[in-house]
């Protein structure tokens, strides 16, 4: 089995979900634009290693996002997987004029979406009970001390079903901007929507986020 | 201040911390929140929750993702697989110009490309454009002329099979009647949206309105054996169809740039396609059809019989004879089918050509129009619809054992796609083989045979191909008529 995406990566201690540190946010050798567009070119020609660093750079951003999206491991994998094969079997249609990771949330984007309204549309069940909820919980981080890891987590899983509970189109312009720090513009060209519209769903969002934390904490305090 | 008032500025603060808010209207923002706590609050209220969210973990993805990753793109088929073959082998034309008129193509959607994915992991389908768009880099045969080979039996076949063209008010009114339809049997009907034989001819005989002339002109070229174009290749299949959508197909792809024929280019990409329209073009029209039509947006291709013919070898199992020279009768297929395309079109209400469209119980070969007495009421129709989506038995199982069977499969494929967690599109296709859909339709269109399809494939899950479906659509006019002897009667717009 070709290990090479996976070699440049230290072995983790978990399974399918890491706390990201400061060394996993640095950026991959990837030495610019340039070499980026080489490698889009090997890459429309078949070359899967070239694809493969492309996937290399940016499986834990596009990931990140679709568990964001999906508030679900196994749904953020298939979903990312799929992402990198549309993108590896459309990029005979990539523009080279555009960005990559632009297009690739585009696609990663769509599919989180349809993902989701067909969930919708089709619940489905776990035939393994209890798997969801762990499932849900990525570990807390390492930095704090036993009650500041138990608080912090606590929040996150709140933040998480918050999250998780926003109408799609609010959900991906919430991630893209504060857990992906793109800007209105990219986000527009992501979502293929206009800048005004962006700035409204990113607010909406926000705005039913604050919502529904501050009705939680209400309900803590009067112990609903 | 109203509550609209307060509604816009929160959003406004909301850009303003993101350092999105224009100049002018940030500084105003800032002048409020030196003089107003309320609004610093709110300020607050947005910087805490995106502050929250910033501070969510990072997930990074699991070590073997891109070993996963890796190995799945080495299992998609290299250069030769059958898939890429055959497609490569489609001479691509994107043949939707500037000026181009809409022209209605009676056919059956051959092979309607819906890629399926085959990997075990449960993961969401790639969609037609993609599939599209991937042939189009692919593609590999710039000379598309191979029309020109199209023997008059065969081209006379494959137009009964293929195009008529028609008007842009018969487009849109056919559009309409189809919008007045029911799937039938798990299938969908098709409007395509197709093109003129080349950018000069369309764009000149759109500047002359002649498009119909233009195509019935076409045909006689490609039977003389010396085309100056190349026909009508591919056609964005809107599905499910309707006028809206047709129109906004119709719309889009009105705006699709045309490139010059046989441009000079270094770039191979854009040289296999040059002389339809560009790829910028295309991937736009494909991006924009299928943000319009959220329910999914097909494509249909069409291929030359010699493209048939290898799709045939391609598909045949290895052990088998090889594929017969089409038969007489299955040539007259194609003329069946047109005979019941004019049923339908001759029909004088649009409630008359449903009802005779969705007519069961086979007529006899070459049967005339359908009397009254055949045609089933409006909630006939519809109630196809329903059994083949219900697993319900009722008395029309024992009238119709092939709808039944058709029901039954539709029913097996939803359950097989919703065990894979298949999150294609759209209804549930019929998986199959197509003999049987072949005699499916053959209640709907008299004397229907399916000369063209190859008989029920195996191979066909090599390539990954698990969904077929077959949609026909009707259109009036022949193709061998003069422009000045066509029927100028235009279909009655519902």
């Amino acid at each position: 089995m070709p290990m090479e995406f996976a070699e440049k990566r230290e072995p983790k201690p978990t399974i399918g979900v890491q706390v990201d540190d400061d060394s996993a946010r640095e950026p991959l050798a990837f030495d610019s634009e340039a070499n980026e567009a080489q490698l889009i070119r090997r890459a429309k020609r078949g070359d899967a290693e070239a694809f493969g660093q492309l996937v290399t750079h940016y499986q834990d951003r596009v990931y990140n996002t679709m568990y964001r999206m999906s508030n679900n491991h196994a749904d953020a994998m298939d979903l990312t997987q799929t992402a990198f094969l549309k993108a590896f079997q459309a990029l005979g249609r990539f523009d080279a004029r555009a960005k990559f990771y632009t297009w690739l949330f585009r696609i990663a984007a769509n599919l989180a979406t349809s993902h989701y309204r067909s969930r919708v549309r089709r619940p489905t069940l776990s035939l393994h009970r209890g798997d969801d909820a762990q499932d849900h919980d990525p570990p807390a981080p390492q930095e704090a001390g036993p009650d500041g890891r138990a608080a912090r987590s606590d929040l996150s899983q709140r933040l998480e079903r918050a999250l998780a509970s926003l109408p799609e189109d609010f959900r991906v312009a919430v991630i893209l901007k504060d857990l992906e720090d793109l800007d209105y513009s990219t986000i527009g060209e992501i979502l293929e929507v206009p800048l005004g519209t962006v700035r409204s769903r990113i607010h909406r969002g926000r705005r039913m986020l604050r919502e529904i934390l501050t009705r939680e904490e209400q309900l803590g305090d009067t112990g609903g | 201040v109203t509550p609209a008032d307060k509604a816009q500025l929160s959003e406004e603060l909301s850009a303003y911390l993101d350092g999105e808010l224009e100049p002018p209207r940030s500084l105003e923002v800032e002048a409020l929140l030196t003089e107003a706590r309320e609004v610093r609050d709110l300020l607050h209220e947005h910087r805490r929750v995106s502050q929250r969210l910033c501070a969510l973990p990072r997930v990074t993805a699991p070590i073997d993702l891109g070993a996963m990753i890796h190995e799945q793109i080495q299992s998609i088929p290299p250069t030769v697989s059958p898939k890429r073959a055959f497609a490569g082998a489609a001479r691509i034309h994107l043949g939707v110009t500037g000026a181009a008129a809409a022209i209605l193509l009676l056919a059956f959607s051959f092979w309607d490309f819906e890629p399926v994915s085959r990997h075990a992991a449960p993961s969401p389908a790639l969609t037609a454009a993609d599939e599209l768009g991937r042939v189009m880099s692919e593609t590999d045969q710039p000379d598309d002329r191979q029309w020109a080979k199209v023997t008059p039996e065969e081209l006379e076949a494959l137009q009964g099979l293929g195009y008529v063209g028609g008007s842009e008010d018969d487009a849109v009114a056919f559009a309409d009647v189809l919008d007045r339809m029911e799937p039938v049997g798990g299938r969908e009907t098709s409007v395509v949206l197709s093109a003129a034989p080349s950018v000069g001819e369309s764009t000149a005989a759109t500047d002359q309105g002649e498009i119909p002339t233009l195509i019935a002109k076409a045909s006689p070229e490609l039977a003389g054996g010396s085309p100056t174009t190349p026909g009508p290749l591919i056609q964005v299949t809107v599905q499910p169809p309707s006028a809206a959508s047709f129109r906004r197909a119709l719309a889009l792809a009105q705006t699709v740039e045309p490139t010059k024929k046989e441009q000079p280019t270094a770039d191979r990409e854009r040289r296999d396609y040059a002389g339809s329209a560009s790829p910028d073009s295309i991937s736009s029209l494909l991006r924009a059809l299928d943000r319009e039509s959220p329910d999914g947006v097909r494509i249909t291709m069409n291929f030359a019989l010699s493209e048939i013919a290898q799709a045939r070898e391609i598909l045949r199992e290895p052990t088998a004879e090889p594929s017969p020279a089409p038969t007489a009768s299955e040539r007259l297929a194609g003329r069946a089918i047109r005979a019941g395309a004019d049923q339908v079109m001759d029909a004088p209400t649009a409630q008359a050509r449903k009802d005779i469209f969705f007519q069961r119980g086979a007529p006899p070969v070459g049967a005339g129009k359908p009397s009254a007495s055949r045609a089933p009421t409006t909630s006939e129709g519809a109630s196809v619809q329903r059994e083949s989506n219900s697993p319900v038995a009722d008395s029309d199982d024992q009238r119709h054992p092939l709808v039944a069977a058709a029901r039954q499969r539709s029913v097996e494929s939803t359950a097989d796609n919703a065990g894979r967690g298949n999150l294609s599109r759209g209804p549930a296709p019929i998986v199959g083989d197509m003999a049987a859909q072949a005699q499916l339709l053959q209640p709907y269109v008299p004397g229907l045979l399916m000369p063209w399809i190859p008989p029920a494939p195996p191979a066909l899950a090599a390539w990954g191909k698990e969904s077929i479906s077959l949609g026909i659509t009707v259109l009036p006019p022949p193709v061998h008529q003069p422009a000045s002897s066509r029927p100028t009667e235009t279909p009655a717009k519902p």
